[in-house]
């Protein structure tokens, strides 16, 4: 470590650890040519450790430099400590004391004009080649023990809920749990394109909601206990978090470890907020409110956007909505922006930062529609054209919206005439039409009765997973055929027969879904086994079990304030 | 004929990498079965191989199990090569089967071993930076502690507690939702 002052002609230096002053003498008379090196004595005095005639030295450069410096010494515990010299005119000479003499180790010429600008500057410096690394932790030093690396790699291939239960096992997994690298490794290592499904019901003791993956309710449909007895709608996984929204409340959840925030609605609910308007009650609406989950890549932090209809009304066009952005981690709520179009109901898209809603050509003073934009790390709406086709209104009751596909903005619309489901996609700045799925013959996926939405193109195949609310299923685009993945009413009617015919779940099960005509036969079966038993659901207004897309990952926000010996 | 064969050899020979293990055995592989690794398929590229490759991390115990796992990968990836030029795909695909059955079995039969083992060719997949190996062994430990209690788990891995009792409060109160 070299440490120096400059104290007009005299200089402080350390010396092999021992505090030294140089005295330059060559100012001194005229025909002095001395460097003087005093030593601090332990007593508190100083004495001269050496004495060095720069005469010695074979060039001139020593005495003509404007300016000479000692910045410390060279040398082991078996070589003496040689003295480095260096001068405003780049340099370095090592003064060796036990045969004092002087040698040039380093002489760089003058190439650059750019280096000539201050002359009395001095430019070289010792250093010390270490592997000690730079504003590295404790913490990070503990992590990196060939243990906790190996740990770590068990750690990454763990379901998240096991993960944040394993936190109490010791210290050294606390840190690598929590640690952010660890984190976000986790979620690289486990983000599959592949769309993972999961089921949300109610929660049990104290939970909100409950979760079961889609590929486990072959081994278990869930009980009862478990139905919902709320309308919820779930957002897509937005930076490992969903959005799980009733009418009054928003939970921010992380479904892989249960953590979970709530916010509650400020906005009451209201059955009559406008004249000629009729709630329209679909699987992605709740009540008045349009919610959304977005990601603000600034702060790093979730915010959720409602949009809150108090009145509107179709004949006057005339509407009044507020806007509330709540930032998850701050807290923090911002109320002031109003969308410069009304959207309509169906929840928004977030991609990149952005968060995008469908505009409502029935309100305001535009007849077309066209996409709202917010950008969260700006808090500015702006508005995004439609691609013309979707643009036009004409009046119908078809429905448009904006999705997420393959990491592309997508605008969809679901044209009820032709039972098709029309998806642009922006390419290049370019919005494309890329699929038109055709829905004529499933009537599932009739678009009059459900709003069908594209929900995840599956990679390898290009197939794309369609939520109807009550079904999923699986659209091949060269066959355009449906393969059902999930059929609520058929999970249900399960549930209801299953007590007393296990061998017909089984059977429903293993069939893949196949058009209206062919699936009679097993309805018979089915309908024939029970007739006498009542299968007349009465869940018209809500799902007791929604489908929700996850991802594997450990986010969360602190909810109590970390204490002293978290940092330590 | 007897040059061409000795060219052969040559080829052979030129192939063949010697790793060294921590307690200074030798064992020679092909190039193949050595670039499963991609800490020495690196030394290999940088031309440092000449001499040995010494692994003062891996004993000669480990080594030699690890070299069997990456003889029998390497081999499955070469056939899976080979076979896609020779068969029709359906012969192909028969094959392919037949590979990942038997790849299967054997990394089912390649866990079979003691935990303190197991550990040790985590640390050495992981110095040898060999993703296969790595994501098998330390796929066998995930499951093995999937869902035990934080308590059994210090026991089946002799793991002190270093948390103090209010440390763990703290921890529980941050995770409520985790422990309903």
């Amino acid at each position: 470590m070299v440490r120096e002052r400059e104290v007009s002609g005299l200089h402080l230096v350390e010396l092999a650890g021992q505090l030294c002053i140089l005295r330059d003498l060559r100012n001194a008379s005229r025909d002095c040519s001395m460097l003087e090196i005093w030593r601090l004595e332990d007593s508190g005095g100083w004495s001269l450790l050496h004495q060095i005639d720069l005469l010695r030295h074979v060039a001139r450069d020593l005495i003509e430099a404007p300016i000479v410096k000692v910045i410390g010494s060279i040398g082991n515990c078996i070589s003496k400590n040689k003295v480095v010299i260096v001068t405003s005119k780049r340099n370095v000479i090592v003064y060796d004391p036990v045969f004092d003499t002087l040698e040039t180790i380093l002489a760089i010429r003058e190439a650059h004009s750019s280096y000539q600008t201050e002359q009395s500057a001095i430019r070289i410096s010792l250093y010390q080649e270490t592997l000690v690394p730079v504003h590295k932790t404790e913490e990070e030093t503990a992590l990196s023990t060939p243990l906790s690396k190996a740990t770590r790699e068990i750690l990454l291939r763990l379901p998240g809920y096991y993960l944040v239960q394993f936190k109490t096992v010791c210290k050294q997994w606390l840190r690598l749990i929590q640690n952010k690298s660890f984190v976000r490794s986790y979620y690289l290592q486990n983000m599959d394109t592949r769309p993972k499904i999961m089921l949300v019901g109610k929660g049990t003791r104290g939970s909100c909601f409950s979760f079961v993956p889609l590929t486990n309710l072959l081994q278990r449909t869930p009980s009862r206990d478990t139905w919902l007895d709320t309308k919820l709608v779930c957002s897509k996984p937005c930076h490992g978090m969903n959005l799980l929204s009733t009418e009054r409340e928003d939970y921010l959840y992380n479904p892989c470890t249960g953590y979970r925030i709530v916010y509650h609605t400020r906005e009451q609910p209201r059955n009559c907020p406008g004249d000629g308007y009729t709630l329209e009650d679909h699987s992605f609406s709740v009540g008045n409110k349009i919610v959304g989950l977005g990601f603000n890549l600034l702060k790093q932090e979730h915010v959720i956007v409602e949009i809150f209809y108090r009145w509107k009304d179709f004949k006057s066009r005339r509407y009044f909505l507020t806007c509330t952005i709540y930032s998850c981690n701050i807290g923090s709520v911002e109320s002031s922006l109003i969308p410069p179009l009304p959207v309509n109901d169906m929840p928004p898209t977030y991609l990149e930062g952005v968060l995008y809603w469908m505009s409502d050509p029935r309100l305001g003073q535009s007849y077309e529609r066209a996409i709202v934009s917010l950008d969260i790390a700006t808090n500015t709406f702006g508005i995004v054209p439609c691609p013309s086709y979707i643009a036009k209104w004409n009046r119908s009751p078809c429905r448009a919206f904006v999705v997420e596909l393959e990491g592309k903005l997508c605008a969809v619309l679901a044209d009820q005439l032709a039972k098709e489901l029309n998806i642009w996609k922006v390419e290049n700045g370019r919005w494309e039409r890329t699929h038109i799925l055709q829905l004529e013959g499933w009537s599932s996926y009739s678009l009059g009765c459900a709003v069908v939405v594209p929900w995840a193109v599956y990679p390898k195949d290009g197939k794309i997973l369609l939520n109807a609310g009550r079904k999923l299923g699986i659209y091949d685009p060269a066959r355009q055929s449906i393969k059902s993945l999930y059929d609520l009413d058929e999970l249900l009617r399960i549930k209801s027969l299953y007590a007393r015919h296990h061998f017909l779940s089984e059977l429903l099960w293993c069939r893949a879904w196949k058009p209206p005509f062919e699936q009679n036969k097993v309805s018979d079966v089915c309908a024939t086994v029970h007739s006498s038993e009542e299968i007349n659901p009465s869940y018209t207004e809500f799902m007791p079990l929604v489908p929700i897309l996850y991802e594997e990952s450990l986010a969360s926000y602190p909810l109590v304030r970390k204490s002293r010996w978290l940092r330590r | 004929m007897a040059s061409a064969g000795s060219g052969d050899e040559k080829a052979a020979a030129a192939a063949m990498i010697t790793l060294i293990s921590s307690d200074n055995e030798k064992f020679e592989v092909t190039e193949a079965t050595a670039t499963l690794s991609q800490t020495i398929r690196h030394m290999i590229e940088d031309g440092c191989t000449d001499g040995g490759v010494p692994l003062p991390n891996v004993t000669s115990k480990i080594l030699a199990r690890v070299i069997e796992y990456c003889k029998k990968h390497a081999t499955a990836a070469a056939g899976e090569e080979g076979s896609s030029s020779s068969f029709s795909d359906a012969a192909f695909l028969e094959v392919d089967r037949a590979f990942l059955e038997e790849l299967e079995e054997f990394d089912d039969a390649f866990l079979e071993v003691d935990r303190a083992t197991l550990f040790d060719l985590i640390l050495a997949a992981n110095y040898l930076d060999i993703k296969g190996l790595l994501n098998l062994t330390c796929q066998k430990v995930a499951d093995s502690v999937k869902g035990k209690t934080p308590e059994q788990i210090r026991e089946m891995y002799n793991i002190v507690n270093d948390l103090t009792p209010e440390e763990e409060a703290e921890i529980r109160r941050e995770t409520q939702w985790a422990f309903e």
